[in-house]
């Protein structure tokens, strides 16, 4: 089998969307999208940018819900390495690339280092418009005016967007972008990070990019505050980290815990407290 | 501890595989050629949904899935994958199919005449029933029985509305196009379609949201010579041959810009035998590019949007399946956003 498993041709076709992709922050890049051995929908976006980048030297992080021994983070780590032979890791500091579900590491990202996201729904505008077609002439205008409304409906009913996680942001003030379904909180770590990072979604055959530096906001109103949620009071039970993005545990007795989603912030924590 | 629950997803995944290698130990027990010959269609249907024409993969793969189909279809689409492409064969014309079996409820009679072949459609359902095990059968050979469409006396006419080819041939495994979609894209998406979700959003537009009431004018199953140019000879060879299904259905007759006024047909083709896969192809195609006789404001099967990102099986099979993933950040997610929204409203009453 070659190396990284997908033919040059492949490895070509996504590399060049992926250029695309980073010339035009936020927008939509259309691919071809290879089947893989890993059903579509479980990530097959994200593995097809992570066999496209990945060379020999790389170390590489996969984490789900910020978990590095999930089952499916760790299913797509045993294909790459099986595919490709490279060095893997748990610790985000030392890992060139990263692939990820639904989160972004606590610890901060540096340059030179790829977060690879793997993505459900690519259009944020689908959440308004059904239509393709018509979505990609929304985006050709910067015609968010749907996007406003159902934020304006929300907001009336509700007192804030219904938009828990994957929460639409504006990229370099021009395009509307799904940023994949990381909660609110992981949402402003995305703009003027220090990494690439890139969207793949496998079924929907799109790619696309945030650049270093970039700026991104989400899609709010002036006079509203941007809520991200909220672990006030609250702090891992095996760590003692608080100020991070935590799970919620029920235990036998059906008592709520709180443990740190980010799996490998909280070994080294708990490292560095020497325990 | 949950947390532990959660970490151990490496020796979980080996459990879980170990203890499913039992139920596939019992399906390796089958012999392959069996499953090829003794389960034919869902052979064909496997073939045809992972776009690969072989029937024995299509046989490992029912196999490795222990007949669960859709996974089969899957197993094909990832090895197809791998496959490298080495050029594009000649246009396979269904006209010059040696047929098996071929009707039309078009016409009482046609030209080579109503060739009814093997089939079940007039089978009575019982279980127990198995009054045709014993009896002979009448000699056939598909070998020189070549017969055009049964609508091709409409098309010599000129009744027949021909839409216009696309110039470039898409492949939607190389690129997947952008709306508006070439019509041979949408072509190969259907004839790669699930056959079950084709069949639900072929069934819409004939029971209630839509306005076709195909007749069907050609159903035949049969065999289709591939031909390819030699790389080196450059002459046109036959590399192999394909069991095929092709339809074609006849709809409204609408009036064309030129003012003539003619038969809208819709054309379906698949790999393998599957009449049903063939029939809703056809109307799904007659419903997309003849949408002025749809009726009421709900279409599903006129609305190319709808059908091309809808029928494919191993999308959305992968897709429905992978609400099993964790999806705890999420989840945590949404139970704040609810949370301050039942505090909101509650504030508001």
């Amino acid at each position: 089998m070659r190396y990284a498993f997908l033919d040059e041709d492949a490895k070509k076709e996504i590399r060049r969307a992926t250029l695309k992709a980073v010339a035009i922050p936020g927008y939509i890049v259309s691919f071809a999208s290879r089947e893989m051995p890993i059903a579509r929908g479980w990530g097959t976006g994200g593995i097809q940018l992570t066999l496209s980048l990945i060379k020999e030297d790389d170390t590489l992080k996969v984490i789900d819900q910020g978990c590095d021994g999930s089952v499916n983070a760790v299913n797509i780590r045993n294909f790459i390495t099986s595919v490709t032979n490279n060095v893997t890791t748990t610790d985000t500091l030392k890992a060139d690339l990263i692939q990820t579900r639904h989160r972004i590491p606590e610890e901060p990202l540096s340059e030179g280092q790829i977060l690879v996201f793997q993505v459900p729904m690519p259009d944020i505008l689908e959440t308004v418009e059904a239509d393709t077609y018509k979505a990609r002439v929304m985006h050709a205008n910067a015609d968010y005016s749907k996007l406003w409304v159902l934020l304006y409906e929300d907001t009336s009913l509700f007192g804030d967007s219904r938009i828990s996680n994957r929460y639409p942001v504006i990229v370099e003030n021009r395009y509307a972008m799904d940023p994949s379904p990381i909660p609110k909180y992981d949402t402003t770590k995305l703009g003027n990070s220090k990494a690439l990072q890139l969207f793949g979604a496998g079924r929907e055959k799109k790619i696309y990019a945030i650049p270093p530096y970039s700026d991104v906001k989400p899609l709010k109103f002036e006079d509203r505050e941007f809520k991200v949620e909220n672990f006030e009071d609250k702090y891992c039970k095996r760590c003692g980290n608080s100020g991070v993005y935590l799970d919620q545990v029920y235990d036998n007795n059906g008592d709520i815990n709180y443990f740190c989603s980010d799996t490998s912030y909280c070994d080294k924590t708990l490292e560095a407290k020497g325990k | 501890m949950g947390y532990v629950a959660i970490k151990g997803g490496e020796k979980a995944i080996e459990n879980s595989l170990n203890f499913y290698e039992e139920i596939l130990q019992n399906s390796n027990k089958i012999d392959t050629e069996d499953i090829t010959t003794g389960l034919r269609f869902a052979v064909d249907k496997v073939m045809s949904e992972g776009s690969l024409y072989s029937k024995k993969l299509a046989s490992v793969a029912i196999k490795k899935s222990a007949g669960d189909l859709l996974n089969a279809a899957f197993f094909l689409r990832a090895h197809r994958s791998s496959c490298q492409r080495i050029g594009i064969a000649k246009t396979i014309d269904v006209n010059e199919m040696h047929i098996h079996r071929r009707i039309s409820s078009a016409f009482k009679d046609i030209q080579g005449g109503q060739i009814l072949g093997a089939s079940n459609d007039y089978e009575v359902k019982l279980i127990l029933n198995n009054i045709h095990q014993t009896k002979k059968w009448e000699h056939y050979s598909s070998e020189n029985n070549i017969i055009k469409s049964a609508l091709e006396p409409l098309r010599a006419k000129n009744e027949v509305k021909k839409l216009k080819a696309d110039d470039e041939i898409s492949d939607i495994t190389r690129v997947f196009p952008e709306p508006p979609y070439p019509r041979s894209a949408v072509m190969q998406t259907m004839s790669r379609g699930e056959a079950g979700s084709m069949l639900g959003f072929a069934y819409t537009s004939i029971r209630g949201y839509g306005d076709v009431h195909p007749t069907i004018g050609d159903l035949r199953t049969g065999t289709c010579e591939l031909k390819f140019t030699h790389p080196f000879t450059k002459n046109e060879v036959k590399i192999g041959e394909l069991e095929v299904t092709s339809c074609e259905s006849a709809g409204m007759f609408e009036k064309q810009e030129t003012g003539e006024v003619q038969l809208t047909t819709g054309f379906g083709f698949c790999f393998g035998f599957n009449e049903t896969k063939a029939i809703s192809m056809s109307i799904l195609d007659l419903s997309i590019y003849n949408t002025k006789h749809s009726v009421g404001e709900k279409e599903f099967a006129s609305d190319v949007e709808m059908i091309i990102h809808h029928i494919d099986g191993v999308d959305s099979m992968g897709f429905t399946n992978h609400f099993k993933l964790p999806h705890y950040v999420t989840f945590q997610a949404d139970l704040q956003v609810f949370s301050n929204a039942a505090d909101f409203t509650k504030d508001k009453k």
